[in-house]
């Protein structure tokens, strides 16, 4: 259900059920609820209005008038009721203090007992004239009673009660249902919160108490680092030779995977980013080396040497790599360029008139017809 | 037709369009990040535009709307005017709050307001249209005890628009006080409305119980009340008003939560969507 929905539903209902309240206020103080046929003078019936049968002498009408005074109370409890689940309709919809609203719009349902004491109690009051011989209710038209129209706002208090309490009932399962779940999975988390950091505690403690048992044991000697001083000059010499094999064969390539794509306009940050690495090759060679560099770091284990002989590796890698860089850009740009020079002259961005379309169309000798890919209109290139 | 005319004007085009992405990119850039920074405590939340608190001069208009009920229309207008035929002629008269006339003569023998003559009768009434000369003494002090009420009511409330100025709630608290009042406001005023509501009532006894009237040697009756008329009309607009503010402050909390969902689309826009 979505947020505020029951709010605005329970805001209408509980308007509806307060302004039939008044209207049954009203209509309870303003009509004349029985008639008396009265013997003396004037032989014909006397009309009795709520206050009139508060003060009358005679106990049945008196005790009718208990029972109108019920109807009375309950339909106070009906617009007290419904106002506090306006409020709290108000409080849930604001996003704070939402049990309080809750509360509040659960109390509002209690309206849907009232509202069935008020039938009740009109039925028994109906019910209770019928059986006085000397008095009858007061009609406007017969058979249309002035004690039924009451009943009218009271149907209507009934039916809006009974939705609401269907509607908030519902919707605060739900919310309690949901509840529920949220506080499982917080608790589910904490625990695996707790469990994470508990480990995560415990593993640096681990670590510490390894590197402290395992260095006393293998000191780092002349000997080794004599081992890895000749094995990194090697690994150097290998891939100059290999980056120089590379360098002889790259210009090939590139001719072949260049392609003549004039009509990739200057390309955005994001994809000149994503351009390709010239030096994929001399990076695989890189990553060999490392990967090669990192094996012999765990055979070795001592840090503080592993530290000093990478510096001397990228400064040994750096010197060919940037031999090589130079060696391809200046045979490249000897190659390539011209070829790339004249497939740009040749293409053409075109927006077509008819369909703004943009497209590129390439330029031939003389005089070159196109066609707009989109609509399909034909023209000339000079 | 001439495509080269239109190259540069292509190439515009290409750049214009660029530009307007980057710029809308960088905007939701931006904003994703403001976001972030408002959600980790960076940076203060703004204030938005339709969240203004709620107006807080109810507890002046109820303060303005009691003392003139107390003061002016219970104390001084009258309460019923009556205009009959009686065998000695025709007689007008109006009656103030304790069933007072106008030259201050209180009536001590009279107890109901048309009271029956008949004193054998089983089933009878003291009184035709259901008003007693206690009616006009008890009604006014119950009405100025729900003024005073609605007046004590506005006092609380204009003070507590004074504290918050200084103390600066929030906005969810405020609305619902506010609220709260108006709805202790709307019961207070059907107490005023209902009680004088009985005036009314005897209209129709006056009308349905002529018969009776006309034989206790009473003609042509006429009977208005200015004074509960007056306190009807001022309490139901005590009623609409307070009605109001409770929906323009569920209606506020409404609009809260409409732009709520026109941000999402945005805040859930990831790099690299189309704009």
């Amino acid at each position: 259900m979505k947020k505020g929905r029951t709010a605005k539903k329970a805001k209408k209902l509980a308007i509806s059920i307060v302004v039939s309240s008044i209207i049954g206020l009203i209509l309870l103080s303003l009509l004349p609820w029985i008639s008396v046929v009265e013997n003396d003078s004037v032989k014909e019936d006397l009309y009795f209005n709520f206050e009139m049968m508060k003060k009358s002498s005679n106990e049945e009408i008196s005790d009718l008038a208990d029972d109108l005074n019920l109807i009375n109370i309950s339909f106070w409890a009906l617009i007290i009721l419904c106002l506090l689940s306006y409020i709290g309709a108000t409080i849930q919809i604001s996003g704070k203090f939402s049990v309080l609203g809750n509360i509040l719009l659960l109390i509002g349902c209690t309206a849907l007992i009232f509202s069935i004491l008020v039938i009740y109690l009109q039925l028994i009051i109906s019910e209770n004239i019928g059986k006085i011989d000397t008095i009858s209710a007061s009609t406007i038209y017969t058979p249309i009673n002035y004690a039924y129209i009451l009943l009218i706002p009271s149907f209507l208090i009934l039916i809006c009660s009974a939705i609401y309490t269907g509607i908030t009932i519902l919707h605060s399962i739900q919310k309690f249902t949901s509840s529920k779940k949220s506080m499982k999975d917080k608790k589910e988390e904490k625990k695996t919160n707790k469990k994470k950091s508990e480990t995560k505690a415990k593993e640096p403690a681990k670590k510490d108490k390894l590197a402290l048992e395992k260095k006393p044991l293998e000191p780092v000697t002349d000997e080794k680092r004599i081992q890895m001083e000749q094995w990194l000059t090697d690994q150097a010499h290998d891939m100059e030779t290999q980056a120089a094999e590379e360098a002889s064969l790259e210009p090939v390539v590139k001719v072949k995977s260049k392609q003549p794509f004039p009509e990739e306009k200057p390309l955005d940050i994001e994809e000149k980013s994503k351009q390709p690495d010239e030096l994929l090759a001399s990076k695989s060679l890189e990553d060999a080396l490392s990967s090669a560099i990192q094996k012999k770091q765990t055979e070795i284990e001592g840090q503080e040497l592993l530290e000093t002989e990478n510096n001397k590796i990228e400064k040994k890698v750096e010197e060919p790599k940037s031999e090589i860089q130079s060696n391809k850009t200046s045979e490249e740009n000897e190659e390539i360029s011209p070829q790339i020079e004249e497939s740009v002259k040749n293409k053409i961005s075109i927006r077509c008139p008819q369909c703004k379309h943009t497209f590129i169309a390439e330029k031939g000798e003389g005089i070159t017809k196109i066609k707009c890919p989109e609509c399909g209109k034909e023209g000339v290139i000079k | 037709m001439d495509y080269r005319e239109n190259e540069a004007e292509n190439e515009d085009f290409f750049l214009d369009v660029r530009k307007t992405r980057k710029k809308a990119k960088e905007d939701i850039l931006d904003e994703t990040f403001e976001k972030a920074e408002i959600s980790k405590g960076l940076r203060p939340k703004k204030e938005e535009k339709g969240t203004k608190k709620p107006f807080l001069k109810l507890g002046i208009i109820l303060i303005f709307i009691a003392v003139i009920s107390i003061v002016i229309v219970i104390n001084y207008l009258p309460w019923m005017f009556i205009k009959y035929d009686a065998e000695y002629g025709t007689i007008q008269e109006f009656y103030h709050r304790d069933f007072i006339n106008e030259e201050d003569h209180y009536y001590e023998e009279i107890d109901d307001i048309f009271e029956s003559p008949c004193t054998n009768c089983s089933n009878s009434s003291k009184n035709y249209i259901g008003l007693i000369k206690d009616d006009f003494t008890n009604i006014p002090k119950t009405t100025s005890y729900g003024f005073i009420t609605l007046a004590l009511l506005g006092i609380i409330f204009t003070i507590f628009g004074i504290f918050e100025r200084i103390r600066n709630f929030s906005r969810e608290l405020v609305t619902v006080i506010h609220s709260t009042f108006a709805a202790a406001a709307f019961i207070v005023s059907i107490i005023i409305a209902l009680s004088t509501i009985k005036f009314l009532g005897s209209h129709f006894l006056l009308y349905y119980n002529k018969p009776f009237i006309e034989a206790s040697g009473v003609n042509d009756v006429i009977l208005i009340y200015p004074v509960p008329l007056i306190l009807i009309v001022i309490s139901f607009a005590i009623m609409i008003i307070a009605s109001t503010i409770m929906k323009i402050n569920f209606h506020e909390f409404e609009k809260k939560l409409v732009p709520e969902k026109k941000r999402s689309s945005v805040s859930n826009f990831k790099f690299g969507n189309k704009i």
